[in-house]
């Protein structure tokens, strides 16, 4: 419990690391493409963990790479194969953010410096405490960027060929002020990340003191 | 001695991972 709640406050793979920003930017338009996104990207990284933890003794150092991106490839290719059957309109939206997740730095930085040296149980909490922290940072920003920039809040919508029910809010702020449209834009992402950045790190000092 | 472990290492990584794709696109009719 301790390392899952450690993955998610005091090493929130976006605000305190900072690491896997490019698709963090990039899909948090809406809340439903940001939670799809961490749930994909918890997905690679349990099971990537997995793969690496149990085979760490028998990978040479020096092809230790290419064998974790080849690991991590075969699982973004196995969630984008599934979401292009059961989720096909996310999987237009999400775009090449999602076989991008083989390439970001949380599931490849975690692979390499945690699965290939700790146990498969460490490994696998430390994947899902990590994956949390991504999919909880990213559904936060995902929130603030679609009601502010929008003035929507959509938890269904995209997904609704998979769940059969879709659920939008729409005008849920005062329309003579909002949609504030830099909000969408990456420009907005960068605001947004930055404030809630500033907040996090300065509530984590505050209890550490 | 320390190459050709390397390869083999890397060989039957992708040879498991094909195998489990293939696998996956089988048992969900892709």
């Amino acid at each position: 419990m301790k390392t899952i709640i450690n993955g998610i406050i005091k090493e929130n793979s976006i605000f305190v690391l900072a690491l896997g920003l490019c698709s963090s930017l990039a899909v948090t338009t809406t809340f439903e493409k940001s939670y799809m996104m961490g749930i994909c990207v918890l997905f690679v990284l349990i099971f990537s963990n997995l793969i690496v933890s149990i085979i760490k003794k028998l990978i040479p150092e020096s092809v230790k790479i290419p064998v974790f991106i080849i690991i991590i490839a075969t699982f973004v290719t196995i969630i984008s194969l599934l979401l292009e059957k059961y989720i096909p309109n996310l999987f237009k939206s999400l775009g090449v953010y999602l076989s991008l997740i083989t390439v970001n730095c949380i599931v490849l930085g975690r692979a390499l410096q945690l699965a290939s040296k700790k146990s498969v149980s460490e490994s696998i909490l430390d994947a899902i405490g990590i994956g949390l922290g991504y999919t909880l940072a990213l559904m936060l920003i995902g929130f603030i960027r679609e009601i502010l920039g929008n003035n929507t809040l959509t938890i269904m919508n995209d997904i609704s060929s998979l769940t059969g029910y879709k659920l939008v809010f729409k005008n849920i702020l005062p329309s003579k002020i909002f949609p504030i449209n830099i909000f969408i834009n990456p420009s907005g992402a960068f605001i947004t990340i930055g404030c809630l950045m500033a907040l996090f790190n300065s509530r984590r000092k505050h209890e550490s003191n | 001695m320390k190459k050709s472990k390397g390869i083999l290492a890397l060989t039957i990584t992708t040879f498991i991972c094909t195998s489990l794709l293939y696998l996956v696109i089988k048992l969900v009719n892709i």
